[in-house]
């Protein structure tokens, strides 16, 4: 039993980061029907960002998290302006192929400018503690918490202030959102920078447990792309959900069955959802 | 206007045609040709370092030839140039580029990093007319077995390892062996022969739960599932950046235990990505580089990390050997397209001792193909702290050979042990 608790605590602090990346590309999927192939790649850069300001300029854990955060935010806008706002209202097809281009383009830059060679963020929180028999590192427990706090926050934002009201108004209709008045683009911007921030953070919060390199941000990607269509199009609480059934499903397989077959798990689950359920576990039946 | 544009063009035509003309006049002034080396690996991609580690090897080795004024073949002075291409992990990409290097440059060898490749390739390079040397950097004793009579293989086998660190490992006391290695050709290859010869020592595999070291950085599944089964001691390893989140992780879940590092994986390595070698203690795997015991070693070291801002692999090493071997097969078969000529060539480029090469020293290579590299083998005892080199000879069937070769080793500037392994088989 005590072997099981220790699986399903991996899986949570798996499946956490799942949700916090997932979530941020059902935003841009959902409301801007963007597929952002790149949102892996985005998640990369903000743990490079991360490391560079820890190791290069000496800050800390939580002020590099925090400025990887806005900077990640800042080319979050940047890419929605510069590779997706020209294709608008063309066929999905372009949009997929710019965002396969910027991918491409990430990594490669990574590769050439840093070296291909992971790195490491220095670990603030070493320390394991054990708790009913169950061992964790106060890292880890700290990524769950964090994941808790964030998707809170976001949820309070889109709920509770204006400019989340207008996310949410364009998500459920874009043509009654520009008549009452909302600026659509820049509704776009907000939405690709909250992403991409997000996408900072999760991956500045894992990245002292595992380690970078430039092609981290690729399968986590793909994957974050199961969550969502696993959760529904769009769909928040989908995505949170989502993310956590792919982490402790992972978590489950690789221990119980086998670690070989992890990516198996997740694309299999898709599979089999997706032919239940073809919207998704929270998706809304298309009209 | 037109033909008066079109004048012009062809007046610029001429002019590089005749700077082209001149620049060839010029280099043969010098008396100086060129012989390409290929290299086809993963420069991009989950194992870009990797490969370009091999790359830069091979890089350093060239230069260092050609600054010593390169080869001299038939009274004609030949300097080396190295074409990379990148195949990811493509083995269908790797034959292609062979073939481009071959229609590009005729290159009389083709260096490859990655078994599956090899295994590739090996089926292309004894074409009539087109044949080319393959140089093999892969551990396992398969590429040998292939049987391949144009092939070279740098690094020394694996078996060696599989024996050495497990009986290392068994002197220690441990007896339950969990298996929590790499996937992969390589990695199946290493668990399977690490099986074999520990359960004929009389161990206990207590579970294997492998993993994939290539894409993964969590591995809190598979170690939490093998360390369930309370082992004496873990068979990890794969890639060095991944294989050190394994010991960290398992050290995470509580394990106090053992690691034996398959030879993929590098110590020092992964002592540098987790800041120290304090949670590596009981661990047995393949010797830092920094601690080779020449006296090329140190300097070569400090070159390649001013060089590359980074710190040296074995990769790098080997390749620098295996990079001059091949030119000095080149310059003792006196020819640089006779491909056939330049491998039967090979016994007469060794040895490569530590005076000049930064590796132990290279005796010679064995009938099938494989150069005589030693192995090196470190532990790291129960307080963190590194014990003496153990350098392998494999190559010898008698310990009276291998006595032999100890004594012509050169100049080694460390306290090192030479540890005799008997040659069974063709590796």
């Amino acid at each position: 039993m005590q072997l099981f608790f220790q699986q399903i605590f991996n899986g949570i602090m798996l499946g956490s980061t799942y949700a916090i990346v997932a979530l941020g590309l059902t935003l841009v999927f959902g409301i801007l029907h963007i597929p952002n192939f790149a949102h892996g790649h985005l998640y990369m850069l903000g743990a490079y960002i991360s490391f560079f300001l820890m190791t290069l300029y000496g800050f800390g854990f939580w002020t590099a998290l925090i400025s990887s955060m806005v900077i990640l935010g800042l080319i979050g806008m940047l890419i929605e302006r510069v590779v997706y706002r020209p294709l608008q209202g063309r066929p999905h097809i372009n949009s997929f192929i710019s965002a396969v281009g910027a991918l491409i383009i990430l990594e490669t830059s990574v590769i050439v400018f840093w070296g291909p060679q992971g790195r490491r963020i220095p670990n603030p929180y070493p320390d394991i503690v054990e708790l009913l028999g169950i061992t964790m590192s106060y890292q880890r427990l700290l990524v769950i918490v964090a994941a808790i706090v964030l998707i809170i926050l976001l949820q309070l934002f889109i709920k509770k202030t204006t400019p989340g009201t207008t996310i949410e108004a364009v998500a459920q209709n874009r043509e009654g959102a520009m008549l009452v008045g909302i600026n659509v683009n820049w509704v776009s911007s907000l939405t690709f920078a909250i992403s991409t921030a997000t996408a900072a953070a999760a991956a500045s919060l894992v990245a002292p447990i595992f380690m970078i390199s430039p092609t981290m941000g690729a399968l986590l990607g793909m994957k974050a792309f199961v969550i969502v269509i696993l959760g529904g199009l769009g769909s928040i609480p989908g995505a949170i959900v989502g993310g956590y059934i792919l982490g402790i499903l992972e978590a489950i397989g690789g221990g119980y069955l086998s670690a070989a077959y992890k990516d198996v798990y997740a694309f299999g689950a898709l599979i089999l959802i997706l032919s239940i359920r073809p919207t998704g576990l929270f998706g809304k039946e298309l009209s | 206007m037109r033909s008066c544009k079109g004048f012009a063009g062809f007046g610029f035509y001429m002019a590089v045609a005749f700077v082209l003309a001149w620049a060839v006049v010029d280099a043969s002034a010098q008396g100086t040709k060129e012989v390409v080396v290929g290299f086809t690996g993963p420069i991009s991609g989950v194992v870009a370092e990797y490969g370009q580690d091999c790359a830069n090897g091979l890089e350093m080795a060239i230069s260092d030839i050609n600054g010593a004024g390169g080869i001299t073949v038939k009274g004609q002075k030949y300097n080396f140039k190295l074409a990379k291409l990148d195949e990811g992990l493509d083995p269908t990409a790797s034959v292609n580029n062979c073939r481009r290097f071959r229609d590009q440059y005729k290159t009389p060898a083709i260096f490859n990093p990655l078994f599956n490749s090899i295994a590739a390739i090996s089926k292309i390079n004894q074409e009539k007319g087109n044949e080319f040397i393959i140089m093999a950097y892969t551990s396992t004793p398969k590429a040998i077995e292939i049987g391949n009579k144009m092939l070279v293989a740098i690094p020394p086998p694996f078996t060696v390892y599989v024996k050495s660190f497990s009986d290392i490992a068994w002197e220690k006391g441990f007896r339950k062996a969990a298996m929590v290695a790499t996937l992969g050709a390589y990695g199946d290859e290493w668990r399977a022969a690490f099986k074999e010869y520990w359960l004929k020592k009389g161990g206990e595999i207590t579970i294997d739960k492998p993993a994939n070291y290539y894409t993964e950085t969590d591995f809190s599944a598979p170690l939490t599932a093998a360390l369930a089964t309370k082992p004496d001691v873990m068979l990890i390893g794969g890639p060095s950046a991944t294989t050190a989140l394994v010991i960290e992780q398992a050290r995470g879940l509580g394990y106090k235990g053992g690691f034996i590092l398959i030879d993929q994986a590098k110590m020092d390595y992964i002592a540098n990505i987790l800041k120290s070698t304090k949670l590596m203690y009981n661990t047995v795997g393949t010797a830092p580089v920094e601690q080779s015991p020449t006296e090329a070693a140190p300097n070569f070291e400090k070159r390649y990390r001013s060089l590359h801002k980074r710190m040296s692999t074995w990769e790098v090493w080997l390749h620098y050997n295996g990079m001059s071997a091949l030119a000095r097969a080149i310059a003792a078969a006196g020819t640089v397209d006779d491909v056939y000529a330049i491998r039967a060539a090979f016994p007469k480029a060794f040895p490569l001792l530590g005076d000049k090469f930064p590796s132990a020293p290279w005796f010679g290579i064995t009938p099938g193909g494989r150069m005589e590299c030693p192995g090196s083998i470190q532990t790291i005892d129960k307080d963190g702290k590194y014990g003496k080199v153990k350098l392998a000879l494999w190559q010898y069937k008698t310990e009276a050979e291998f006595k032999q070769a100890v004594a012509k080793a050169g100049p080694i500037s460390a306290d090192v042990e030479w540890v005799f392994f008997k040659r069974e088989k063709e590796q």
